[in-house]
């Protein structure tokens, strides 16, 4: 086994930010920013957030690009906020199509709250005012 | 097990905010009180063992609690044990105590548990959950966690609100009973219910608080235990300690770890969930008790919210939990509430509970669920204790 840099994240896709957060789940690709996480070649499983050995098998693991569009397990509006956040704002795990469960701030348009099971799209902007302000995922319904 | 371990001595310090009092000294009221109360010199003690989860950040001594608190109490020369492991820290040093015993490589074992929360040495960023650096930096708090599990779980078996703020009530009203915990007061649901909301559905009154506190229990092997007499000793039947399975598309409302150590812990008593009296369980959010009751086999999945709206789990019912007034009053120091727990327990088997004694309790269990790992929970532990 090689023992190189860590693969599931390779520097030269990094997004250039600096801080931990997108140092490690996101990447500069064509089309923009991606939500990162990693596939085993070797039996397919997915991670996130990236891991750079599968947990079953411990074959290297390939980077991948997460889908931006997923579906909302569960979401609970925070009304005290941790320092850098302001309250009240939503939380939530969103299942993606690769089978990852993704926690995520959740953004809701529509009326009513967020609930199990609505399709939601994947935006990534602030999620933590800083200094320095930190981007990452946010995913935004109703679609 | 080689050997039979008995829990000879329990003692613990009040729990609350004491921010004029150290680890050291918090650690020693625990150490001395069950010494005492086992009846065993301090020059017996064969192995010490303490858990803490936070002194490094929050006291800037991160190594050799143990060897403190073991200094303060004139115990040295024989083997410390150092346990950090998140919320468990303190039923791990039970846990490692026992097997010092069980491997018959020693007879008298102190396990100590401390934990300062309402302070810090110097300044910092707030606590965050470790090994939830990601989620973290999204906005990640323990209440954020339950918030969405309470909510999946008011979908899936309809638990009400009310249901919740009803382990909160119980907890209370045992609280009142014990000298110990740091909320005494009792309340209604309808103060749950309005009090200040923290992570939709749950309150400030749904959320265990910030404490300080020391807890410690004194075991002995079988092979000692005529020396200091059998009378108030209580047997470990089992303790068992799982880490996390980390799969994260799952049901949020089991927790696959505590099902699994739960049951190793039944299978290794030879008894079942049916003959638990009395139990302390992870009780830091009243959600959580609830998927408690069902992880560790009291009740049916999805029947939790009946549970303790019927009063299975109050003096009297099936199981009584949280006597000693759980994580919801006592607050969550968090290497202390293992061997809280444990201390409650030994009460009640040995009949000494007062006023929230369950009547003839004979089979106790504690439970601690601690921290979180990419989005699991990381550590779980089960001690069934019996008389």
């Amino acid at each position: 086994m090689t023992q190189g840099k860590d693969a599931a994240t390779p520097s030269e896709t990094r997004f250039p930010g600096q801080h931990a957060l997108e140092q490690q789940i996101l990447r500069a690709g064509e089309g923009g920013l991606e939500l990162v996480g990693s596939r085993c070649p070797q039996c397919e499983a997915a991670y996130y957030p990236p891991r750079r050995l599968c947990a079953k098998d411990l074959t290297e693991c390939e980077s991948i690009a997460l889908s931006t569009r997923g579906t909302l397990y569960e979401a609970t509006q925070i009304r005290i906020a941790p320092v850098g956040f302001e309250a009240p704002f939503w939380l939530g795990y969103v299942d993606l199509p690769e089978n990852v469960r993704v926690f995520v701030q959740i953004r809701w348009n529509g009326d009513g709250e967020p609930r199990h099971g609505a399709a939601v799209d994947l935006l990534l902007e602030t999620v933590r005012t800083g200094p320095p302000d930190v981007v990452g995922p946010i995913f935004t319904g109703p679609v | 097990m080689t050997d039979d371990v008995h829990v000879l001595g329990v003692g613990m310090t009040k729990f609350g905010r004491f921010p004029e009092r150290s680890i050291r000294e918090l650690g020693r009221e625990a150490a001395l009180a069950a010494l005492d109360d086992a009846g065993v010199e301090k020059d017996d003690v064969g192995v010490l063992v303490c858990g803490s989860a936070r002194t490094g950040i929050l006291q800037g001594r991160e190594s050799g609690v143990g060897q403190l608190i073991g200094w303060e109490l004139g115990i040295n020369s024989v083997p410390v044990y150092n346990v950090k492991n998140y919320c468990a820290s303190g039923s791990t040093s039970f846990d490692v105590a026992r097997m010092a015993i069980a491997s018959g490589e020693h007879d008298v074992a102190l396990a100590i548990g401390v934990e300062k929360l309402s302070s810090r040495v110097g300044k910092g960023a707030a606590l965050t959950s470790d090994g939830m650096e990601v989620e973290g930096d999204l906005g990640f708090s323990p209440p954020s966690y339950f918030g969405m599990l309470a909510r999946r779980h008011m979908d899936l078996y309809g638990t009400t609100r009310e249901q919740m703020a009803q382990v909160t009530v119980k907890n209370r009203r045992f609280a009142a009973m014990s000298p110990y915990p740091q909320y005494r007061d009792p309340v209604t649901v309808e103060e749950v219910l309005a009090a200040k909301p923290v992570a939709e559905p749950l309150t400030l009154l749904d959320c265990c608080p910030t404490s300080d506190g020391a807890a410690a229990a004194l075991l002995v092997s079988e092979r000692v235990l005529g020396r200091y007499g059998r009378g108030r000793a209580v047997r470990v039947a089992a303790s068992i300690l799982h880490s996390g399975i980390y799969d994260q598309v799952k049901d949020m409302t089991t927790f696959d770890l505590d099902v699994g150590t739960s049951t190793a812990a039944y299978e290794r008593a030879g008894i079942g969930p049916g003959d638990v009296d009395v139990a302390e369980v992870h009780d830091a959010f009243t959600i959580a008790e609830i998927v408690h009751y069902e992880d560790l086999g009291f009740c049916a999945k999805g029947e939790g919210g009946n549970f303790v709206s019927e009063g299975h789990s109050d003096l009297g019912g099936k199981t009584a939990v949280a006597t000693g007034g759980g994580l919801l009053t006592r607050g969550h120091p968090l290497g202390a509430t293992g061997l809280a727990q444990v201390h409650e327990v030994t009460a009640q088997l040995r009949g000494e509970a007062g006023d929230r004694q369950q009547p003839d309790a004979k089979v106790g269990l504690t439970h601690v669920a601690g921290g979180f790992l990419e989005g699991d929970i990381a550590t779980s532990t089960v001690i069934l204790l019996s008389r």
